[in-house]
């Protein structure tokens, strides 16, 4: 399926995406709720709690900024809706051929990052104020090491040449088999997992909006339909990481059919959720400082090992 | 035979030196002195011409030592007292006259000097070592006679009047001892019974070709302005003085023009005595006390000289001319004679002592002139008698370079304003004869250049202090602080004196310094160029030291007024000196014509063709609209936006290249800038004296980006950031803006230092530009090519080229701070990506090649530059140092792309060096606008702003997300290509390393952002407003391209590709809005449609709002805290990171030996 303005509107963009992102927030909750031997919320509860903030009146701080505040919100959920549109899925959509390209990938991957940034700095609240600094010191680290995994990628694709297309790296993979299965990539893949943890904000790194100590941090004062953008923001963050890790380590695909195909791309996407609420549910979380130390140690080591290694087998040597 | 004589000589040496130390008795003394010479007449037996030599000299001794002692028995009596110290001052009068022509007739100065005719004697008979014992004679005996003089005749006694006796006998002597000049056969008739010495007359000649007539010439203007100055300067025994003038000006003339030795030697004395006489002009203890040392040094000197000469005369060679061949230790002989005269370390002494107590008047031609003849001197031996031996060209480069440093060094901490001078003088004078040991005809006509400019300078500064001094009544330079605010028209020529002496352009001196560093280069002695171009850097310090005291400081004490016509002459000097500078190659031309005559060589000058774009000429002339016509900050602002906007029409009527596409950029962001501080700066002082150097300094960037030729870029380039550039940074005149912007200026200083050797490597091959695309890639070209790099790099104040990281200075007015950023460093990257391209031109791979490894090292040094400029942003709190910071980092960005010498590299370098000129002129702009209206430069002290100025916040927010390079922002797409570029070329890790700096960069924003717009607003900026239209509207323009060039870059991509196309690469592929590169595309006009799609969509979800409220914030229910209280400042902002970043500055600072960690200034 090629790219057009349907598929950023309403497949696989747009309203499904919505719809698939909101789900697997929910299954996330039930996934974790059962690990804790709880029962969990139904797996519709994203959408109603979406449609319950639309009904919410809006609450603006005195202090704020108040264009800034209400906007904020839409650059992330500008920023993914974007991306999910321009990334292909194997065997089912195949993107925006002039614009799937890693670089681009990277800065929008940042975009939730900055509208945290500035609707958390606008609302004057020096809660927000303290999670947006803990959320760009942890950045610092999460986005350089997602750049370091995503060049080993351009690179090993490339053999040498770095290719950033994302399209060449599916493609390469459809190919020659996916890259979860190469060992030369597992490190990486490690690093890639630590940066989908670090960049979703959960255990353990769940720091930036943590509950416990800063109340939610940049969302404090967000209510009604900005908190909407926001949760929404949220869910298609996680569609665009399962794209992303589906890219990057395992485009593989079982057959011709479209519909197959994306009932196995669900399915791996589900898994991928499924994963993380595993690590979400037993993991406690760090203290800002010890989050930045273990970022800047075990997750930038293991891509920099993955990065060497292709390195070396791009020059023939392993 | 030798012995005998040895033992006699000695016996006179003791007898002299005990006559200096007997002063009781004078005229006892007197007569022993005198006696000793009778034993010259042993030195007679030698042979038939030493006995007629020795006659001849008693004879003389006979005449004017029993004038002498007439006199002295006459003064004696007047005094009633035979001791010497009572004598002080009898003399004065016509007596002294008479007196003084007796002394310096003992001391040897006659027509047929028989001191000369004894060394000839000497030397006939191979005893020329005596030669050094009979000088050792004459010093002491000088230093006898001339305490008798100065103690007799020059001391200040009252009442000393009185008739003179024997007035027979002495008015007969006279007569006899005036024969001796004017009909010396009378005297010659018993010598010649004995060997037939031949006569002499003196020859007066008169020739302005050839060396000697440059000479001539800089001695005749130089006097000339002595005269003028000394009008209202001397008051009291003028005609003592004057008479000793022409007498100095005549015997200067003459002696450039002599061709015989005796001709020669005879003025050379003349001149020693009348400036004698003249730095005794005060007849004060110290004024006589610096003369002797001067006369002493110098007549020793000549002494020398004349022993040198006796080993000619004994060969029968009376000329110049006749000279055949020269021996080394003659040679050497001569150099000390000429070299005392010159200054020449460490022969150096008198220089510093008899400059403070000389006038003024005299000061200035005792450096400017006296010191030349010596070095004419020095020019007669080496290049008019052909002396070629490479130990003595070795001999001049070390002693030049010795005293080139000392006196450079010594400048640096002397307060006496005319040693100061002196000290300085001492270094030039160390440049030239370094200059002069190269020993090619263009180091000569280098030399020669530079002297002539040294001469006017010096003389510029020497009577532009004098002024001062009479202003202040004082030399010392605390006492002369601030006398420069006091009184500016007095002072402005010492000004430009300083910037002339530094060699800086426009005036004179940095031609000839420039073509010294090329004569050096071209004979391959990279030794003299460095240690030049170091020194140089030395006495640029010392330079600026003497700038602040006299126009930064604040003045301490009251100045008199001081009289128009002698600060007249020195705004003559000053003009002559900026004619000698523009007018470069026409006064090369003159010297290289004089050079060929007299040497008889031909060689070839370096073209230094000076192009005046009409752009520059309309910014200069400009310029000085506004400094003297224009008062308010407002008008002058404005007046500076039209003007520039001409010149932006002058360039825009031509035609497309890749220096016009810089220069167009270059006036249009001045445009902005100057309305920008029109309002800026309105309630600051002196506007007038800011936007002239403002302006000049951006015709310095435009001409050197518009120069086709080495030299006119360079000329333009150290205007750009030269003195100028200095003015407009010191501008706040408070001790830090004065500390910052002369750290800047010497480092920029430097880094000129550095291209001037590189330039002059890249020169040898020819001085058009386009010279570079054909030149052969020998290694030491390379060598060139990566002096070039550095300096580029220093400009771009690139780590680790810059020593120092904050490269631009933090207190400067903001305008030019923002210019500085956003387009002054754009120079370094722009001047190597053209060196680098024209190299590369045709896309020639085998010549790519050769410079790859500098390429890849200014890569290299690109990135860390990000890395180091992003690290330092995170740990400062102050705005504009943050911003400083950044810039240094983003061009970072525009050097790693230009270096990968591809297409893709240049394009996406050139398209960040334009997008970045506007954004981070727009950074520098919305910061300034704070700090207009809060006046607080420090980020912790300001907070919640955003409410408050609305403009500048959505100004500053844009420029952020350009910066960051936020998609649909202009950073964004240059980036882009910049990463891919990096990929392709395979530079991996830097390709990593700059997205890292990208994150950074954003990091650091937003803590920028959090800190001054977001949070709590303090209670003291409750009533500021947003800043009105002249601030804005510059903002705004510049906040509306960020966006454009971000969504449509192929705006920018079309003319950067014509310049990729005109250096022979392949452009880059773009088809509309979709530019690709290598295999991978980017269509910013898609992105920017869905992105701008999907904020419609979020934005039409708020149209189902119910009910939008106001409330407080959330605080747990803690009500007590202030509103600063709440506000995170921003050094708590990164605590983690900053914590990391001092850790490795402190590891890193361990490397080199250096403890500590960040430290903010």
């Amino acid at each position: 399926m090629s790219a057009d303005i349907t598929s950023f509107l309403i497949f696989p963009g747009g309203l499904f995406a919505i719809a698939l992102g909101l789900t697997l927030l929910s299954f996330e909750r039930i996934a974790i709720a059962r690990l804790q031997g709880r029962v969990g919320p139904v797996f519709y509860q994203n959408i109603l709690d979406i449609i319950k903030l639309f009904n919410k009146e809006i609450l603006i701080p005195k202090d704020s900024k108040e264009i800034i505040f209400k906007l904020s919100p839409i650059i992330g959920f500008a920023g993914m809706l974007v991306i999910i549109y321009f990334m292909p899925i194997a065997g089912v959509y195949e993107g925006d051929r002039d614009n799937g390209d890693l670089i681009l990938l990277i800065y929008m991957m940042a975009l939730p990052a900055i509208s945290h940034i500035l609707g958390g700095g606008s609302s004057s609240s020096p809660y927000a104020a303290i999670s947006v600094s803990r959320e760009l010191k942890l950045m610092l680290i999460y986005e350089f090491i997602f750049v370091i995994v995503a060049y080993t990628l351009a690179l090993y694709v490339g053999r040498g040449e770095a290719v950033f297309s994302l399209h060449k790296i599916m493609d390469y993979q459809l190919t020659y088999g996916s890259f979860l299965f190469d060992w030369k990539l597992w490190p990486a893949f490690v690093a890639f997992v630590i940066f989908v943890l670090a960049t979703l904000d959960m255990p353990p790194f769940e720091i930036a909006h943590s509950n416990a100590d800063i109340m939610d941090g940049f969302l404090i004062e967000y209510s009604g339909i900005p908190l909407a953008i926001f949760e929404i923001t949220d869910a298609l963050k996680i569609v665009a990481l399962a794209i992303v890790f589906q890219i990057f380590f395992f485009p593989m695909i079982i057959a011709d059919d479209v519909a197959i195909n994306l009932l196995w791309f669900l399915f791996k996407t589900f898994g991928f959720v499924l994963f993380f609420s595993f690590i979400h549910a037993v993991v406690p979380s760090f203290r800002p400082d010890q989050a930045f130390k273990f970022l800047l140690s075990v997750p930038l080591a293991l891509a920099t090992i993955s990065l060497v290694l292709v390195l070396l087998s791009i020059k023939g040597l392993i | 035979m030798e012995g005998f004589i040895f033992i006699l000589l000695l016996i006179i040496l003791a007898v002299k030196i005990f006559a200096i130390f007997d002063t009781k008795s004078v005229k006892k003394t007197f007569l022993i002195a005198s006696g000793a010479e009778m034993i010259y007449l042993w030195i007679g037996l030698i042979s038939n011409y030493s006995m007629s030599a020795t006659i001849l000299h008693l004879e003389y001794q006979f005449v004017f030592r029993v004038l002498a002692f007439l006199l002295l028995i006459n003064f004696t009596m007047r005094a009633k007292s035979s001791n010497l110290f009572d004598l002080k001052g009898v003399g004065w009068g016509i007596w002294g006259v008479i007196f003084g022509f007796a002394i310096f007739g003992s001391l040897g100065v006659s027509l047929i000097t028989s001191k000369q005719l004894i060394l000839n004697a000497f030397t006939q008979s191979g005893f020329f070592e005596l030669g050094y014992i009979l000088v050792a004679v004459n010093v002491a005996q000088a230093f006898y006679l001339i305490t008798l003089f100065e103690n007799i005749v020059m001391k200040r006694r009252e009442n000393s009047t009185g008739c003179i006796k024997f007035a027979l006998p002495v008015s007969l002597f006279l007569v006899l001892g005036i024969l001796v000049f004017v009909y010396p056969e009378l005297y010659l008739m018993l010598p010649k019974l004995i060997y037939p010495i031949e006569t002499f007359h003196l020859d007066f000649n008169f020739s302005l070709y050839g060396i000697g007539g440059i000479f001539t010439l800089l001695f005749l203007f130089i006097m000339l302005m002595s005269f003028v100055y000394s009008f209202d300067y001397i008051k009291e025994n003028k005609l003592f003085y004057y008479l000793c003038l022409v007498v100095l000006t005549f015997a200067l003339v003459e002696i450039v023009n002599s061709s015989k030795f005796e001709n020669f030697y005879f003025f050379w004395e003349i001149m020693t005595i009348s400036s004698y006489l003249l730095i005794m002009y005060k007849r004060d203890e110290r004024s006589i006390k610096a003369a002797k040392v001067y006369l002493l040094m110098c007549i020793a000197g000549a002494y020398v000289l004349q022993l040198a000469f006796s080993t000619y005369f004994a060969q029968g060679v009376f000329s110049f001319a006749e000279v055949k061949n020269i021996n080394l230790s003659i040679a050497i002989l001569m150099l000390i004679g000429f070299g005392v005269k010159a200054g020449i370390f460490p022969m150096h002494s008198w220089l510093p002592i008899a400059h403070p107590e000389a006038p003024s008047p005299i000061s200035a031609p005792l450096s400017g002139v006296l010191t030349k003849a010596g070095l004419f001197g020095i020019i007669v031996i080496l290049f008019l008698l052909r002396l070629d031996f490479a130990i003595f060209s070795y001999l001049l480069i070390g002693f030049g370079l010795a005293t080139l440093f000392y006196g450079e060094i010594r400048t640096l901490f002397e307060k006496d304003v005319k040693k100061l001078l002196a000290y300085s003088t001492i270094g030039q004078i160390g440049e030239i004869v370094t200059i002069f040991g190269i020993g090619t005809s263009l180091a000569l006509s280098a030399s020669l250049y530079h002297i002539i400019n040294h001469a006017i300078v010096k003389d510029l500064l020497f009577l532009s202090a004098g002024v001062l001094i009479a202003a202040s009544g004082s030399r010392n330079l605390d006492d002369l602080k601030g006398i420069g605010k006091s009184l500016k028209v007095a002072s402005f020529p010492l000004g430009i004196g300083i910037f002339a002496i530094c060699a800086l352009p426009p005036f004179g001196n940095f031609n000839s310094k420039f073509l010294m560093i090329f004569s050096a280069i071209e004979e391959k002695n990279f030794f003299v160029a460095f240690l030049m171009v170091t020194a140089s850097i030395v006495g640029f310090i010392a330079m600026l030291r003497l700038f602040r005291y006299i126009f930064l400081l604040n003045p301490a004490n009251e100045f008199k007024q001081v009289s128009r016509s002698r600060v007249a002459i020195t705004y003559i000097l000053a003009s002559v000196s900026v004619l000698l500078g523009i007018f470069g190659a026409s006064v090369m031309g003159f010297i290289k014509d004089a050079v060929i005559y007299s040497t008889g060589t031909t060689f070839s000058l370096p073209a230094f063709d000076l192009s005046l774009p009409l752009s520059v000429m309309i910014l200069v002339i400009g310029s000085t609209i506004v400094f003297f016509f224009v008062k308010t900050a407002k008008n002058a602002g404005i007046i500076a936006a039209v003007i520039s906007s001409i010149a932006l029409f002058t360039l825009l009527s031509q035609k497309d290249s890749f220096s016009h596409f810089f220069a167009i950029l270059v006036t249009f962001m001045a445009i902005l800038n100057f309305v920008y501080a029109s309002k800026y700066m309105d309630h600051s002082h002196k506007p007038n004296r800011f936007f002239a150097n403002f302006m000049i300094m951006i015709a310095g960037i435009l001409g050197a980006v518009l120069s086709e030729n080495i030299y006119s870029m360079f000329f333009y380039w150290e205007i750009m950031g030269g003195w100028a550039l200095y003015i407009a940074l010191v501008h706040e005149e408070d001790s830090y803006s004065i500390k910052e912007a002369t750290k800047y200026l010497i480092y920029n200083y430097a880094g000129a230092g550095v291209l001037m050797i590189a330039l002059s490597i890249i020169g040898r091959y020819g001085f058009d530009i386009g010279i570079i695309k054909t030149i052969s890639l020998t290694n030491t070209v390379k060598f060139g090519i990566l002096l070039l790099t550095i300096g580029f790099l220093a400009k771009a104040a690139q780590f680790p080229i810059r020593i120092d990281y904050q490269m631009h200075p933090k207190p400067a007015p903001t305008p030019i701070s923002g210019y500085i950023s956003s387009v002054m460093l754009k120079t370094g990257p722009f001047m190597l990506a053209k060196v680098f391209f024209l190299i590369g031109a045709g896309a020639v791979m085998f010549r790519i090649a050769k410079i790859d490894e500098i390429a890849h090292f200014a890569a290299i040094i690109g990135t860390v530059t990000i890395i180091m400029g992003a690290a330092f942003g995170l740990m400062t709190n102050s705005m504009k140092r943050l911003l400083i910071f950044l810039t240094v980092a983003e061009i970072g960005y525009i050097v790693t792309g230009v270096s990968l010498l591809t297409s893709e590299g240049f394009a996406g370098g050139m398209l960040h060096f334009v997008n970045h000129m506007f954004f981070k002129d727009l950074l520098f702009l919305s910061a300034g606008a704070i700090f207009y209206k809060t006046g607080v430069d420090s980020l912790n002290e300001i907070g919640g702003l955003a409410r408050k100025m609305p403009i500048t916040f959505i100004a500053f927010l844009v420029a952020v997300f350009a910066t960051a390079g936020v998609p649909m922002f202009s950073g964004f797409v240059s980036k882009w290509i910049i990463y891919h570029a990096l990929m392709s070329k395979g530079y991996i890790f830097l390709a990593i390393f700059t997205l890292l700096g990208s994150i950074m960069i954003l990091l650091v924003f937003v803590k920028f952002l959090h800190s001054a717009y977001f949070g709590k607003l303090d209670k003291k900026y409750e009533n500021i407003q947003e800043v009105d239209a002249c601030m804005s509207i510059p903002m705004v323009i510049l906040a509306t391209l960020s966006v454009v060039l971000g969504v449509c870059p192929s705006l920018m991509l079309k003319p950067i590709n014509l310049i990729l196309i005109s250096f022979g690469f392949e452009p880059l592929q773009f088809v509309y809005s979709l530019i690709s590169v290598g295999n991978d595309t980017l269509d910013l006009l898609s992105v920017s449609f869905y992105l701008i799609l999907a904020a419609v969509i979020g934005k039409f979800l708020y149209l189902f709002k119910v009910k939008e409220r106001k409330t407080h914030i959330f605080l747990s229910g803690v009500r007590d805290l202030s509103k600063k209280e709440l506000h995170i400042d921003s050094q708590n902002f990164y605590e983690t990171v900053v914590e990391m970043i001092e850790k490795v500055i402190v590891a890193i600072k361990r490397v080199f030996a250096i403890k500590g960690g960040y430290i903010e200034r």
